[in-house]
């Protein structure tokens, strides 16, 4: 995808691009996009729809775009982790074209199908968090997507924000 | 004359058209009203019950008891699911006892925020400036008739909060956050309550008064809040300040009269800085650089708020000694 500053894409359809690593894009371009919240949020919609057809929370990613993420990881913590599995791209090209909503309709009722049955889904992490910290990009092939309660600073930060209950899943459930 | 009936019925459409709009965007005093049954339910009436709390991975279990007294209630958590876990929380404070360390923690000050059923503190006003009230019949929960309280957000910063109370002592029995999709992001849920007195043995801890066990006190004290005001986005207001004991760990509990969002800040050189952001149910986190500390904004809100107040709050309060 090419910005074109006289139609800019919504944001859905920028997250879009950049969930199936299609965006053609300069590193200055890449950390100014996702940097913006609306963005990132619907970025992380997709990654919950996807970690929800694709359980399992491990995502190879292509190793060229992989390089030139973590090249702007480098300079810039805030990034986004892009999915590419050949295997399944089809499938989350569907679900990606259901979220941009060329449909708004479509996006909601992919939302719901995914997230209501027995409140499982919306436990899938959708987190982006910067893979600096995460022993497992070393090899550059596989990123796990981690949700603040298994990221150590993270758990102290929760646990003085509270509530009780979370206070007490928090020493319950170690990571 | 036909004409002057359809004049007469279309002037009296105008006129009370936006009335009935007017009442319904407009925080009434019977939604104030309301929300503070909800709250005094929350304080007033003892019970012992079995509620899960589903934010993350799984759904997590315990059993509430709830005694109220003449210094107010008194409340013991006790953990079904995973390790034996007890909290006690009370007027003057939190004790959690973990039982495999022999270990009790405690947090020497009122909580920060409320805490299920109580759904949020001070006297609500707050509240309203930023959600409208919808109230409906609700179905069933614990074997309890129960209304439907819908919080609806004025604005994008904040989740829409779904309220299921008794009908007639309008104690809260099930919670849930939605984003604005309908998607829930958070419940809290009793499966089982029985209303009524609660021993004073039932809020005791089973463990208390065995030898060998240490006491650890939670690193974060409150301070004295900032003294300037300052206007914080989605018209969040501080609620409380925090530090640990060398002051390298500073927390503000920011609150719109029912979100809770917590700003830490912490002195680091930007090249040691963590960036990022990250959202699991309700809870978003945000970590910024802000000049020499990393400011992380973490919340029951949307990212779109967590980030708004990483990156805009007031850096005379981050250059302040706590």
């Amino acid at each position: 995808m090419h910005q074109d500053h006289s139609q800019m894409p919504s944001e859905a359809e920028w997250a879009s691009a950049l969930f199936d690593d299609e965006c053609d894009l300069t590193d200055e371009q890449l950390k100014s996009l996702t940097r913006d919240p609306s963005v990132a949020a619907r970025y992380a919609e997709f990654a919950m729809i996807s970690d929800a057809l694709h359980p399992g929370g491990s995502q190879q990613v292509s190793s060229g775009f992989q390089l030139r993420v973590m090249d702007a990881i480098a300079r810039e913590p805030i990034h986004f982790l892009p999915a590419h599995q050949r295997e399944v791209r089809q499938r989350r090209r569907l679900v990606s074209a259901l979220a941009a909503g060329v449909g708004a309709v479509g996006f909601v009722s992919a939302a719901y199908f995914v997230a209501l049955p027995g409140l499982e889904s919306f436990d899938a992490p959708v987190a982006m968090q910067s893979p600096v910290q995460n022993p497992s990009l070393a090899g550059v092939q596989t990123v796990r997507v981690q949700s603040p309660w298994q990221d150590p600073q993270a758990r102290k930060f929760i646990d003085a924000h509270g509530p009780t209950v979370v206070k007490m899943r928090l020493e319950s459930e170690q990571p | 004359m036909r004409s002057s009936l359809y004049r007469h019925c279309m002037l009296l459409i105008g006129l009370v058209m936006p009335l009935c709009g007017f009442a319904q965007d407009r925080p009434g005093p019977d939604d104030l009203s309301l929300l503070r049954a909800v709250n005094q339910a929350a304080s007033s009436t003892s019970f012992v019950g079995v509620f899960s709390h589903q934010q993350t991975q799984g759904v997590y279990t315990a059993r509430l008891y709830h005694a109220v007294a003449a210094d107010g209630p008194t409340v013991r958590l006790e953990s079904l699911d995973g390790p034996a876990r007890e909290i006690i929380r009370s007027s003057d404070g939190v004790r959690a006892y973990l039982p495999d360390r022999r270990e009790i923690r405690v947090t020497p000050h009122r909580p920060l925020r409320p805490d299920f059923p109580m759904l949020f503190l001070g006297d609500g006003r707050e509240l309203l400036r930023h959600y409208r009230v919808k109230v409906k019949g609700g179905y069933r929960v614990a074997g309890l008739e129960t209304d439907l309280i819908e919080l609806v957000p004025n604005d994008a910063l904040r989740w829409r909060v779904r309220c299921w109370v008794e009908r007639n002592r309008k104690l809260l029995l099930k919670q849930q956050l939605l984003d604005a999709d309908g998607s829930i992001r958070e419940e809290y849920v009793f499966s089982e309550i029985r209303l009524g007195p609660v021993s004073e043995r039932l809020v005791r801890s089973r463990f208390e008064g065995q030898t060998g066990w240490t006491q650890s006190l939670s690193p974060m004290r409150k301070v004295t809040p900032p003294a300037a005001s300052a206007d914080l986005t989605g018209g969040f207001v501080l609620t409380a300040a925090l530090a640990n004991a060398d002051g390298s760990l500073r927390q503000w509990v920011l609150s719109d009269g029912l979100a809770t969002v917590s700003l830490f800040a912490e002195r680091r050189p930007p090249a040691m800085a963590d960036g990022g952001f990250s959202q699991h149910g309700s809870l978003s986190m945000v970590t910024r650089q802000r000049g020499d500390f990393t400011v992380t904004a973490l919340g029951e809100v949307p990212l779109q708020a967590a980030t708004a107040l990483a990156e805009t709050f007031p850096a005379a309060w981050l250059q302040q000694s706590p």
